[in-house]
């Protein structure tokens, strides 16, 4: 060994050290862990990727300014690889093995059914960031995207007036599809409007012509879709080619969530009508500072940030702010905040949580394809969650632990 | 012509053939008699390469084929009438013969159905329709638009009228004699065996044990004793 | 009078022009994404579980091949046959040329290949290629209005079917598939390399395959998991067709082409496929070795 290698050894054996110390110090309080069940691999990873990565930004950001309550955050991921059977064993490793403060994840509803008996019983909180059918009621389990009711009740109305009164409803042939219909028809009726017809479509259907001759015949003035999975996106081919783009409106509760809008051609999306809390679009100065440090970490081939990755980061966001309100991230001290009246400043704008239901407040966007990309054309501020028939009360029964639906 | 050394054969780990000799000279015609069991059917779909040789060798004219593919075998001149006949039953009996004539030049096809005429009012059918006896005919009609130097047949008079058994007989003799086609054929009947083959090997328990001439089995206690064999 | 009576008259026209435009329709369509599987199965006794994801491939292929420049026309009927073609012949040579004749183990390995393919297909293309729009106007019809990328696609599957009848019928090549599908031995003791006959079939199996995937790719777009969009019903169309590959599978396309096209035509989306697969079961119940194991059984 010469000199200056020697040197250059003991400085780094010093860095060592020092690097040592603070991780001792860190220890003592240990990390603050993040749990999040996430499919980033099988079909549903189009969803999963970007939800993850929206996390990462997240803890990040916190991490930078210093952690929480004084300690780092760590991101422990499992990889759910798009398949039910993972969910249960993975939310039982985080919750019991990896001992994580709070559990993010699961998209499809049938997933997170799956996964929130186990957090709940863990006594970890959980916070459900999809859009969803609504109705999940439980103290300790937060759901934060929007519900059926935040999508239709400003998207209606606005179409209504705008193109007129007869709705044909499309939509997939479970709970969402069934609920969105019912939230359809309410919303219709409240402005005077009908729906004039309503099909359902099982999830591997790709057929519709024999529903487009239905609609030409109807004539309706606006049709309004709930379509999930590949095969139902042969409708929006199938519609094109019989010339109907631009002959009837069409708006759609799920388009976009998987960056649909870019690989559909323009001639094809032209004119869909989507209302959600975030568009990428969306110009907030929160969205602009989360965008840049986006495309900083991943780069530009991310495909879309939805509203379902968004929402796993303002998710993030709202608990973090709950833990330092309480200064504690165990499940009460998180409920306590929650009940105290939670919100932040997130890229969609204001997320406030309502402590009846633990569903948020959300600000929505109403958005109209356009040469192949959405264009804002309209705000509303505050729109509340679905809550059927007023059954969820967590402030008076805090003790429910169900899922509520509408009667339909 | 064709040479057969210390063939072994079998099915998975049970030994059927235990070291079988053979040495076919050119313009011969051969028969190998044994009972049921005995591995006749076993001999034939290893030298057709149909079923893999645990050792020994098998040699064609100049060349050892003893691993070489069916098909190969079968263009090299080695043509194959199986027990049971195999006729593709949804394809005609044009067809049938089109596969044996893949590779022949054109008229080979009506050259065969001049020496095997009963074919010719059948060539529409599906091979599947036609009586055994006819189909026997159309599988060595078949083996023969390949234009082969050696043919195997195996027990082509299994189940068939005697005025049948009696033309294939004879074609086969013609066949050698006028365009010198090599023939092994596998028999328990002896009377045919008798009139057709010019030498005759026994196959027992895997072994050729002894050949015998044509003239022994007309020899009473030759036939009373192949008889016991099978017992 | 007379002269509503007429309208009505016209209307009934127009709905039935309709109507069946859309029967034919969903019995081209079935027909197409079934025609390759059913030619590998009924040839070569090989269930492919990555059928799906053949189709997903051959609809990858157009749209790289369309958003590269190529022709789209060229990128359809050439372009995507060859790449899922030549896939094919790798498929078959690496997985399942040792494998023939073992059903659960070609089961396990296509299935295997088709979550494979899915995987390569999310890194190689991902969920944001830019998909082609249907071609071709609109067809008027009184009140209704049809794509004419429809009526193309039923010429297509209509013109698909009848040259591989053609092909399978009246060639050399056809000859030689044919009697290595009733019996391979013997086709081998005749001269026929079986290899090369089962690398062919999978070819063109594979590439009408990726035919179907080009056609529907304007319709549905591509994604990785496109596949699982069409797996099911294509092989309950093969195996309710039996092992006769054109006749098999064509009249299962019709019959469930017409029969859930009808249901969902008559009443609701949702029976329209309950219907496709009742009769599917009904039918398996009472022929279980499909429609072609006890009719046609000396067809194509
Ligand atoms: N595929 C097989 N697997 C295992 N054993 C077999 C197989 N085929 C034949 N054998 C056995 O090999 C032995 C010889 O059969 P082979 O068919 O060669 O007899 P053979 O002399 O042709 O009889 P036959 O006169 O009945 O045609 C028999 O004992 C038979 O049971
Ligand atoms: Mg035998």
């Amino acid at each position: 060994m010469d000199r200056r290698s020697f040197v250059q050894g003991s400085l780094a054996a010093a860095g060592v050290l020092a690097i040592g110390g603070a991780a001792t110090k860190a220890r003592a309080a240990g990390p603050i862990k993040i749990g999040a069940v996430i499919d980033t691999s099988g079909p549903l990873e189009v969803f999963g990727q970007n939800k993850l990565r929206g996390l990462q930004i997240g803890v990040d950001e916190l991490n930078e300014a210093g952690g929480l309550l004084g300690r780092q955050i760590q991101l422990v991921h499992r990889d759910t690889q798009s398949n039910n059977q993972l969910f249960a064993q993975y939310a039982r490793e985080l919750t019991a093995g990896e001992r994580v403060d709070v559990v993010f994840g699961a998209t499809t509803s049938s997933s997170r059914e799956i996964v929130r008996p186990v957090v709940n019983r863990a006594k970890v909180p959980y916070f459900y960031n999809t859009n969803y059918e609504g109705g999940v009621c439980q103290r300790t389990t937060y759901c934060t995207s929007t519900t059926p009711a935040q999508m239709v009740e400003p998207l209606l109305p606005a179409l209504i007036e705008k193109h007129g009164k007869k709705i044909y409803f499309l939509g997939a042939d479970y709970n969402y599809g069934q609920i969105s219909a019912y939230a359809t028809k309410a919303i219709a009726k409240a402005h005077g409007a009908e729906v004039i017809g309503a099909e359902f479509f099982p999830l591997d259907a790709s057929s519709f012509g024999a529903t487009i001759n239905r609609i030409q015949s109807a004539k309706p003035d606006i049709v309004h879709t709930v379509f999930v999975g590949p095969a139902h996106g042969s409708f929006w081919g199938q519609w094109a080619s019989a010339g109907m783009v631009g002959k009837i409106p069409v708006s759609s509760q799920t388009f976009g969530l998987a960056g649909e809008q870019l690989r559909m051609p323009p001639e094809v999306s032209e004119g869909i009508y989507v209302c959600l809390n975030y568009f990428e679009e969306v110009s907030t100065p929160e969205n602009e500072r989360f965008l840049t440090r986006f495309k900083a970490k991943f780069g530009s081939s991310y495909g879309y940030i939805s509203e379902a990755s968004m929402a796993e980061y303002q998710a993030l966001k709202l608990w973090a702010e709950a833990a330092k309100k309480s200064n504690g991230t165990d499940a009460d001290a998180i409920e306590r905040a929650a009940k105290a009246g939670l919100s932040v400043l997130a890229p969609s704008g204001n997320v406030l949580l309502d402590a009846k239901t633990n569903h948020c407040i959300l600000d929505m966007s109403l958005a109209r394809m356009s040469g192949g990309k959405f264009i804002i054309e309209k705000k509303f501020a505050g729109v509340r969650p679905s809550n059927y028939g007023d059954q969820c009360d967590l402030i008076k029964n805090p003790n429910t632990n169900k899922q509520f639906e509408p009667k339909l | 012509m064709l040479e057969v050394r210390e063939l072994h054969v079998g099915y998975g780990r049970i030994p059927i053939l235990n070291g079988v000799n053979l040495s076919v000279v050119r313009g011969s015609r051969v028969g190998i008699l044994g009972h049921n069991g005995m591995g006749k059917t076993t001999l034939m779909r290893a030298l057709m390469g149909l079923l893999p040789v645990k050792s020994g060798a098998v040699v064609f004219e100049t060349a050892t084929i003893t691993s070489m593919q069916p098909h190969h075998r079968a263009r090299s001149g080695i043509a194959y009438v199986p027990q049971g006949r195999q006729i593709f039953p949804q394809l005609t009996v044009r067809d049938n013969l089109r596969m044996g004539a893949l590779r022949a030049p054109d008229g080979t096809m009506e050259r065969v159905l001049d020496r095997i005429p009963r074919l010719k009012r059948l060539l529409d059918r599906p091979g599947g329709a036609l009586s055994g006896g006819e189909q026997q005919l159309l599988a060595i009609a078949r083996a023969l638009c390949g234009k082969p130097k050696l043919m195997l047949l195996d027990e082509p008079t299994e189940g068939i009228q005697p005025s049948i058994i009696e033309e294939i007989s004879e074609l086969l003799i013609m066949l050698n004699e006028t365009e010198s086609l090599v023939i092994i054929v596998v028999e328990q009947n002896l009377e045919f065996i008798a009139g057709l083959a010019r030498r005759i090997a026994v196959l027992q328990k895997g072994l050729i044990v002894r050949e015998v001439a044509p003239t022994d089995l007309h020899n009473e206690q030759f036939v009373e004793e192949f008889v016991g064999m099978g017992t | 009078m007379a002269l509503v009576l007429h309208d009505m008259n016209g209307l009934l026209m127009d709905l039935l022009a309709i109507t069946l435009l859309e029967i034919f329709y969903g019995i081209a369509s079935l027909a197409l994404i079934s025609l390759g599987l059913a030619i590998i199965f009924g040839m070569l006794r090989v269930i492919n579980f990555a059928h799906g994801e053949f189709l997903m491939i051959g609809g990858f292929s157009f749209i790289m091949l369309t958003s590269a420049g190529v022709n789209m026309w060229i990128a359809m009927l050439i372009g995507a046959p060859l790449i899922v073609g030549l896939l094919g012949i790798v498929v078959e040579r690496v997985v399942i040329r040792n494998l023939y004749g073992r059903i659960v183990e070609t089961i396990l390995a296509t299935w295997g290949l088709s979550l494979f393919l899915m995987g390569a297909a999310s890194l190689l293309f991902g969920y944001f290629q830019r998909g082609v729009s249907p071609p071709f106007g609109t067809l008027k019809i009184g009140n209704y209005q049809e794509g004419v990328y429809s009526i193309f696609v039923i010429v297509l599957a209509a013109a698909v079917y009848l040259s591989t009848y053609l092909v399978l019928r009246y060639t050399k090549l056809g000859l030689i598939a044919r009697a290595t599908m009733q019996n391979p031995e013997m086709a081998s003791s005749l001269g026929v390399a079986r290899e090369k006959v089962y690398a062919v079939t999978f070819f063109c199996g594979a590439a009408l395959t990726g035919l179907a995937g080009a056609v529907l790719a304007p319709i549905a777009g591509v994604v990785p998991t496109s596949g699982l969009a069409y797996i099911a019903r294509s092989f309950i169309t093969v195996i309710t067709g039996g092992a006769t590959v054109i006749a098999g599978t064509g009249i299962a396309s019709v019959l469930f082409g017409t029969v859930s096209q009808l249901t969902a035509i008559l009443t609701r989306p949702v029976w329209g496929e309950a219907a496709l697969l009742l009769t599917a079961v009904i039918l398996l119940r009472f022929l279980p070795a499909g429609i072609t194991g006890r009719y046609f059984r000396n067809g194509l």
